[in-house]
């Protein structure tokens, strides 16, 4: 069933949410040792959701903090720059639409670090739940993904890879 | 010199490797383990001067690892490389016995800094 793409979004991102959003490319930009630059673009089509990737982060109480989707093309190059895979390989995985195992293990380490980017004092954050390739996401994510309080949707720049989307909804 | 990695991300294990070379430690060995459990077993032969350790990990976390370590009389030194940042788990780490918390992402120079005090180049 296709999903709402962004009209139930009341308003747009809060300065908390961009400053989030510009805390993971400054971070992926450190992590993957290259240029990372996030451009603000309009919401992009979650759906269909089998050719997204969903990342869920949870507090300990099991309660979704955020969201993060993205398209093949970022998991695919986060995933090779951050062994300095080639490019091509990525562009390879791109051109199929779906990332090799090896990549999408990449990309959940990259995720998994990207947690301290929401760090909130007595609110600890859970290693992230990747969904996709798959492993059909969980009722209360698909829920946000449907009427996200608020999203911002990125356009990433790898520099040596490409360009991916990146959508953060809480 | 030896090192140990122990963490369930293949590809951190990798970047482990390229950083402590990167660091100066480019002549030194290095073994690796998955998680906790692994990291038992690696070290009924091995004997390593140092271990780095994730925290969040299956089948034994790292700071699991290091209180079985301690229960055992631990002989190792024992260090974390971890995307855990909050208060709380620092001061149990350090509480557990551990010499150092290294953040990720890290770079080349804080491995440096921090490993020279602990087991020189």
């Amino acid at each position: 069933m296709p999903l709402p793409i962004g009209e139930t979004v009341k308003k747009g991102p809060s300065a908390e949410l961009q400053s989030s959003g510009e805390s993971i490319c400054r971070l992926l930009a450190d992590l993957l040792g290259r240029s990372v630059i996030g451009k603000k673009m309009p919401p992009f089509p979650l759906t269909p959701i089998g050719r997204r990737i969903v990342i869920a982060f949870e507090e300990d109480d099991g309660s979704i903090r955020f969201v993060l989707v993205c398209d093949t093309a970022f998991a695919a190059f986060a995933g090779a720059a951050l062994l300095m895979v080639p490019a091509q390989i990525a562009k390879e995985c791109v051109s199929a639409g779906q990332c090799t195992p090896e990549l999408l293990d990449n990309l959940a380490e990259i995720l998994n670090i990207c947690r301290q980017c929401f760090d909130r004092p007595g609110h600890h954050i859970a290693p992230p739940q990747l969904y996709g390739a798959g492993r059909a996401a969980a009722a209360g994510v698909m829920s946000l993904i449907a009427a996200p309080k608020q999203r911002l949707d990125l356009e990433v720049k790898i520099s040596g890879y490409g360009d991916g989307r990146l959508s953060i909804l809480i | 010199m030896q090192f140990l990695i122990v963490d369930d991300s293949k590809a951190m294990r990798m970047i482990v490797r390229r950083t402590l070379r990167q660091a100066g430690f480019e002549s030194c060995e290095a073994v690796e383990a998955a998680n906790g459990m692994e990291a038992l077993k690696v070290l009924e032969t091995a004997a390593p001067d140092l271990i780095l350790c994730d925290w969040n990990m299956p089948e034994m976390s790292g700071l699991e690892l290091l209180k079985e370590l301690q229960n055992g009389g631990n002989r190792y030194k024992f260090g974390f490389v971890t995307s855990e940042s909050t208060p709380e788990m620092l001061g149990a780490a350090k509480d557990a016995g551990a010499l150092f918390i290294i953040t990720k992402p890290f770079t080349p120079e804080k491995f440096q800094e921090t490993l020279q005090g602990v087991v020189g180049t």
